[in-house]
């Protein structure tokens, strides 16, 4: 009984790992460049995660580099692999894309815009943690900012440690992905 | 529709139990002795067990850009759709006439000021296990908050789920108060993570799956479910995550920031989580979360 519920852990776990892997295979025409064009970003979030963990040393150029692919995928690269109702085969896209096509398109401009301050950042001083100018602590989770309202814009970002951008960046990355792809409903 | 069936029996039993005045037998389970009239709450500690718990995820409807705690945007369950209320201190819409009494009692036993039993898309299976001065800081928290006018359109649920009746039923099946609240006096390595993740995260309401009337099967702990909106919530034990390839450290960053191992990123109701919630908790106490449930949730 117990090895069973283990062997249906550890598959489900690994269904939950490849699921994207391969759930871009199959896919034709325009779906099929986006789901490149999301793997070119996420390939370039990978490694930004990793030197922002520190697990690479730091190197301002190549985080300049990661952060321009990431800011040439963002805008109108992004929009434009969204034509109106494209969701066919593997498509995650869900119909929330065009029903609500300017918030959509905004986000996607966001994108380029918080990995155009990740660029203007790389040079920075860095900071310990997430590089949030008051991340985390005991007080900053006040509720009376209700969220993201009150934190910094691109301009901003552009003068704080480069974390603090990159942060942005994974952010409007989440908070597309909430709404706008498909979660195994 | 197996559900379904079941949920109609029993919804009908319990209309049938209050129909002839024995109502004694849906009663809530008495809340839990707390003595909270002593303690002193502090609003920024508050603020932090909010984000802790939620609060701000449900009780926020942030896309249409609405009051913080003034009220959420439709959940939509197989039972119904679900609108978290209002929480700001306003009088007539909001809980501006509440006593920390009342909050105590809604958070700790699903029950209304006015007796009613709340539908447990309120987590309070959870929040029971808040410790006493979490809870008071919590209340100071939410009494912060700027009063909002305006609350959401009141459930919308289909015969039976909005009988209310029902609902002390299902508690009897499914709702245990615990003997002891907050963390252990002598808290160990995971006691920090095993009370978030238990009591305030409520990470169980969605990766835990749920029995066919919507009680959490306590044997499949973490195995995978469904969150509110019916999304598929991965299987979250030390196994599953292991053979998954995450490791604490993965998981710590992946709560502070979104981004998983492999350079993708959280959505789903998982963006709401970190978005609201566990980006603003401390790196040690995101620590602990990852090291509960990669080394002690599942012992």
């Amino acid at each position: 009984m117990k090895s069973k519920k283990l062997r249906a852990a550890v598959a489900s776990a690994s269904l939950f790992l490849t699921a994207a892997a391969v759930a871009h295979t199959g896919a034709t025409g325009v779906v099929k460049d986006r789901m490149d064009l999301m793997d070119r970003i996420g390939d370039a979030n990978e490694e930004l995660a990793k030197i922002m963990r520190g697990r690479v040393d730091y190197d301002a150029d190549r985080v300049r580099e990661l952060a321009e692919i990431i800011a040439s995928h963002g805008g109108e690269a992004m929009t434009q692999v969204f034509p109106a109702g494209s969701i066919s085969g593997p498509s995650e896209a869900v119909p929330a894309i065009w029903d609500e096509w300017e918030r959509f398109s905004s986000l996607a401009a966001e994108l380029a815009d918080y990995a155009e301050a990740l660029v203007a950042a790389a040079d920075n001083p860095r900071v310990k943690g997430r590089g949030m100018p008051s991340g985390g602590g005991m007080a900053s989770g006040g509720m009376m900012d209700g969220g993201m309202s009150t934190l910094p814009g691109p301009v901003e970002l552009s003068t704080l440690p480069p974390d603090a951008a990159f942060l942005r960046v994974a952010q409007t990355c989440s908070t597309c992905h909430q709404d706008y792809r498909k979660s195994g409903r | 529709m197996k559900r379904r069936v079941v949920w109609v029996i029993a919804a009908c039993a319990a209309a049938v139990v209050t129909g002839v005045g024995a109502s004694r037998i849906v009663d809530a389970p008495a809340p839990s002795s707390r003595e909270l009239a002593q303690l002193e709450g502090d609003v920024n500690r508050g603020a932090y067990v909010a984000r802790l718990s939620g609060c701000i995820g449900c009780h926020t409807d942030a896309k249409s850009g609405g009051a913080v705690l003034g009220g959420g945007a439709a959940i939509k369950t197989p039972f119904g759709t679900f609108f978290a209320p209002n929480i700001t201190p306003h009088d007539v819409d909001g809980i501006g006439q509440w006593s920390l009494e009342d909050f105590a009692t809604s958070l700790t036993a699903g029950v209304s000021p006015s007796g009613q039993h709340y539908f447990p898309a309120f987590p309070y299976p959870f929040y029971t296990h808040l410790s006493d001065q979490d809870l008071v800081d919590l209340w100071a928290a939410v009494r912060s908050v700027p009063p909002a006018a305006g609350k959401p359109p009141p459930h919308d649920l289909p015969f039976p789920y909005n009988l209310r009746e029902a609902v002390g039923i299902w508690k009897l099946l499914n709702f245990r108060p615990p003997d002891v609240v907050g963390e252990p006096a002598a808290a160990g390595p995971t006691d920090r993570g095993r009370y978030i993740v238990d009591g305030p995260a409520h990470c169980g309401s969605c990766h835990t799956p749920r029995d066919i009337l919507g009680g959490r099967d306590l044997g499949l702990k973490f195995q995978g479910g469904e969150s509110a909106g019916g999304e598929k919530a991965p299987a979250i034990t030390a196994v599953a995550l292991s053979a998954a390839g995450w490791t604490a450290d993965d998981l710590a960053y992946a709560l502070g920031t979104g981004i998983k191992p492999d350079g993708d990123v959280f959505g789903g109701s998982m963006a709401e989580v970190i978005r609201d919630g566990s980006q603003f908790w401390s790196d040690s106490d995101r620590g602990a979360v990852a090291n509960y449930l990669l080394e002690g949730s599942d012992k």
